[in-house]
């Protein structure tokens, strides 16, 4: 068992953990960068490394820029430690992670969280049927293997949807349809927002001309408020309903869900730092100030692990919480402009969050089942019927929720039913969901083996 | 009028945990209408920590009362669970086919031996127990690893699902007219004639029985009847696994199996205060003894692990207490709350209904505390 | 049906899934062969509830497969290698393990 120490450690090798990493070494600040996944680039520069822009451009310009950063992990005095999960951070700054099935602790003066978002849950009915994937997951497949499903189903909203129908079209893959949910009157409401998204003219142009390539080249539904994926033992078609009363039935074999992406919290909440209920975005964020300072003092947190403001941001908030870290160790050697300017650049970038925010916010019809059957909690096979029940004796919120239903106590550990049984919850006790609370997260934040974990024995200094 | 507003109630006890709803259910199946006041979610609750033992072997083995007492529930717990059985629900899954304390050294095995027969001789021989050596273990449980030396089988032992004991508590005491009141901790109590006036933040209630069940926040209340709880806070860690495909026939002291399958494993006893952090330096130990003892379950995967705080008393033997300063007042702390819920819900509770605390229960007054007596 | 969109010039192998043998180029992993190869499902999680792959990250944990007698692999988080021998991730039905004639040290 190697302990080992760092000045700072990333833990997570996407746009925002890379540019923490590169700044540092650019101060001459020794870093680990410790990843879970096969190769650099998190999930918007998945396989980046590996991938060639000729065979597959059908990615898009803006995924190949992202080579030159992504290759900067293996600069210097950046030590990059891939496949390996991190799962537990303790008080005494140690990192427990594993790697092939041993088991070490590290420790740093700093660690630097950035790992990522996941995609919000959308519990519709037949979701956890055999050809149901997420179309982040979709994504993942067209990075890595270059594999793409025909004529699949899309079905919700936001900005990852449309890139990956999107890059579908561009790949010359059929699409039946795109089921958008996106309400109606979102569009009205996040006029407010409108002005201050012009600011990234570039961003806009992008997602329109998204969105004008899937109406011209599939069957484009909107205001979808109704949706049932139909089959036994696998998807045979998908139902659904519009705001307007009109229905339809689609055939297919493949349908990719998206509502959205919320910070993965689940190794933030596990180290015990405060997270707030964010109103506009429906989810839980960790609490940092303007550092990128968690409410521990030595836990800085950068990307969308913090919010959700992009990979764009994401990249310019690494080089803050690295900047920030630098003059730690020797105050002032970044100066106050720098950083100003950064955090000006960083606002910037974020002027069409407010706007995406609230057009593609996820309708209470797809935050929780409407039907009593459909599965909330897939690991444990919990339906919405069986939470109701058990709300019935009185529970004060999600951890005496889970003790009654199992809801939560899956391999998952709540990423894919923690927001939905919140809901749940919170409408039955008529409460604030920041007050109704979420499941208590603990170590490890990923299933490891008994093995794994007593490999650490007796390695502790007395 | 709802049970929501009703203010009057015959029994109010605070906490929601097994102590407060096994005597709670006691009291409800009596007749009584009981009040539970509860805190919140996320508030320190030992249930938490329960592990699901219904466990005899060992306890008491210097203190003669508490092994009469543990006894006496563990009898009581057929009968207990039978009762809870008729409100529906899923079946609490109470198995009491022996359990073991698997030895990993000669020492180990000496010093069991010698506790257990302390027991037996304390208990005038109605406690039985057996040492077993690897050969006889094996029999009973196959798969047992190599540095195992053997255990002590004691046929009283035996489990029970603790979140599903709780689950039926609450229902059976709410099918019985029953109320639970959750983020409603007691915040003052009086006396007025012959009523207990119990306040909350946002309530007033009234009743004739009021049982302070609160756990560790008994210390800061019991003062308010006239009573002391000494108690202090003990952490234990508990690492718990995904469902594995084989099936463990006992439980023992520190595993055991749920219906579903996974093994929750314990367990570790530590000084920390009010701190309820999962620490890596326990939880591989916990698992390293753990694969020592089943080196099969080596390659399960651990979905969680967790802390809980145990009510500890000074002396490690429950606290029951009847005030004098307020009839019909009781202080009761308690960290073996599964193993003895059999004996709170029949006799505890019999004993609060009737206001007097039964003989042998004398030796668990907080008074044996007291050095001096004034 | 998953279709592959180009193959770049890369090492293909031969792995099996219960039983049935699949081609798979190189960088595969476990997840994109399946799905590649026409298996959607891959797990079952209880009665007449069988699951694939979902998310693709790591996060879902529905895509449980046994590879080479080890149960409990991520699918999608395990790259190929030649021969691997996949079978579906079935729900544990409790059963008492042999006497001990059969423990391994």
């Amino acid at each position: 068992m190697s302990k080992s120490h760092f000045s700072v450690a990333i833990i997570g090798a996407g746009p925002a953990g890379i540019s923490a990493a590169a700044t540092l070494n650019r101060y001459c600040i020794e870093n680990i960068v410790i990843d879970d996944q096969v190769g650099p680039g998190g999930q918007v520069y998945r396989n980046i490394l590996d991938n060639d822009n000729d065979k597959r451009n059908f990615l898009g310009e803006d995924y190949f820029k992202g080579y030159k950063l992504v290759n900067q992990i293996f600069n210097g005095k950046i030590k990059y430690q891939s496949k390996s999960t991190v799962w537990q951070i303790t008080d005494g700054k140690e990192i427990a992670l594993v790697t092939d099935g041993k088991s070490e602790i590290i420790t740093a003066d700093y660690i630097i969280i950035a790992t990522g978002a996941m995609e919000r849950p959308m519990p519709i009915e037949g979701w956890t049927l055999p050809g149901v994937m997420t179309v982040g997951g979709a994504q993942t497949l067209l990075k890595q293997s270059a594999i793409a499903a025909e004529n699949a189903v899309f079905v919700g909203n936001g900005p990852l949807l449309y890139l990956t129908a999107w890059q579908y079209i561009q790949a010359g893959v059929g699409i039946i349809a795109v089921l958008d949910t996106t309400q109606a009157k979102n569009w009205r409401a996040a006029i407010p927002y409108a002005g201050r998204a012009l600011l990234q003219p570039a961003m806009i142009k992008s997602g329109y001309d998204w969105l004008k390539e899937i109406k011209k080249n599939t069957n484009f539904i909107s205001d979808v408020k109704n949706i049932e994926i139909i089959g036994n033992g696998k998807v045979t078609s998908v139902q659904y309903e519009t705001g307007n009363g009109v229905t339809g039935k689609i055939e297919t074999n493949n349908v990719f869900i998206h509502q959205g992406v919320i910070p993965n919290i689940n190794l933030t909440m596990a180290t015990g730092l405060s997270h707030g209920w964010n109103k506009s975005t429906f989810c839980w964020e960790p609490e940092t100030d303007y550092s990128g300072k968690s409410s521990n003092d030595y836990i800085y947190i950068a990307g969308d692990a913090a919010g959700i403001d992009g990979s764009k941001a994401a990249l310019i908030a690494g080089r803050i919480v690295a900047k920030e870290i630098i003059n730690r160790f020797q105050p002032s050697r970044v100066s106050k402009l720098d950083l100003m300017i950064e955090r000006l650049r960083y606002l910037h970038i974020c002027s069409i969050r407010p706007f995406l925010n609230r057009l593609y916010r996820p309708s209470e019809n797809f935050r929780t089942p409407k039907l009593d059957k459909t599965i909330v909690c897939r690991c444990e096979g919990v339906s919405k019927s069986d939470v109701i029940a058990a709300l019935t004796h009185r529970i004060a919120g999600p951890n005496q929720l889970k003790a009654f239903c199992r809801a939560g106590m899956g391999r998952c550990q709540g990423r894919y039913c923690g927001l939905t049984v919140q809901e749940l919850i919170a409408t039955h006790n008529n409460e604030n969901m920041e007050d109704t609370g979420y499941f208590r997260l603990r170590p490890p934040v990923k299933p490891i083996t008994l093995a794994e974990l007593a490999s650490l024995k007796g390695s502790w200094p007395d | 009028m709802t049970k929501e507003n009703q203010s009057n109630w015959d029994a109010i006890i605070t906490g929601g945990g097994l102590i407060g709803l096994s005597i709670g259910y006691g009291l409800s199946i009596r007749g009584f209408s009981v009040l539970i006041l509860d805190e919140g979610d996320l508030d320190i609750r030992a249930a938490r920590g329960n592990f699901g033992l219904v466990w005899v072997q060992g306890k008491g083995a210097y203190f003669p009362s508490y092994a009469d007492w543990t006894m006496r529930s563990a009898t009581l717990w057929p009968q207990f669970a039978d009762s809870l059985s008729s409100f529906g629900g899923p079946s609490i899954g109470l198995n009491q086919s022996g359990g073991l304390a698997v030895c990993l050294s000669d020492e180990e095995m000496q010093q069991r031996n010698d506790k257990l027969k302390n027991l037996r001789s304390n208990q005038n021989g109605r406690f039985e127990f057996q040492m077993l050596d690897r050969r006889e273990l094996e029999d009973l449980m196959p798969g047992i690893g190599p540095k195992v030396v053997g255990a002590a089988y004691c046929p009283h032992d035996g489990h029970v699902n603790p979140l599903y004991l709780m689950r039926a508590l609450a229902k059976g005491l709410i099918e019985n007219g029953g109320l639970i009141l959750t983020k409603n901790p007691l915040t003052d109590v009086k006396k007025i004639g012959d009523n207990i006036i119990v306040i909350t933040p946002k309530r007033r209630f009234e009743c004739q029985r009021l049982v302070l069940a609160a756990g560790l926040a008994n210390a800061k209340l019991a003062p308010k009847i006239g009573l002391k709880q000494s108690i202090q806070p003990q952490k234990g860690q508990i690492i718990i696994t995904e469902k594995l495909d084989q099936k463990f026939a006992l439980p023992t002291l520190l595993m055991r199996q749920t219906e579903e399958g996974g093994i929750m494993i314990g367990d570790s006893h530590e000084d920390t205060g009010f701190e309820t952090g999962v620490c890596p330096k326990i939880t591989s130990g916990i698992a390293d003894r753990a694969i020592a003892t089943f080196p099969k379950i080596a390659e399960s995967n651990v979905i969680r692990s967790w802390a809980a705080l145990r009510v500890m008393s000074r002396d490690g033997y429950p606290i029951y207490n009847q005030s004098k300063l307020m009839e019909g007042a009781f202080a009761i702390s308690c960290h073996s709350g599964v193993t003895l819920a059999a004996a709170h819900a029949i006799d505890l509770a019999g004993y609060i209904a009737e206001t007097k605390l039964g003989a042998e229960l004398e030796a668990f007054s907080e008074e044996r505390f007291d050095v001096q007596k004034t | 049906m998953f279709k592959r969109l180009e193959t770049k010039s890369v090492k293909p192998l031969t792995i099996s899934f219960e039983g049935q043998k699949i081609k798979v180029l190189e960088n595969d992993n476990v997840a994109s062969a399946l799905l590649r190869g026409g298996y959607l499902e891959c797990r079952e999680a209880g009665k007449n509830d069988m699951r694939g792959p979902f998310c693709m990250m790591g996060t879902c944990f529905e895509c449980l497969v046994k590879i080479d007698g080890k149960p409990n692999q991520q699918a999608c988080q395990t790259p190929v290698y030649e021969n691997m021998q996949i079978f579906k991730q079935v729900t544990p039905s409790l059963t008492i393990p042999e006497k001990k004639e059969n423990v391994d040290e």
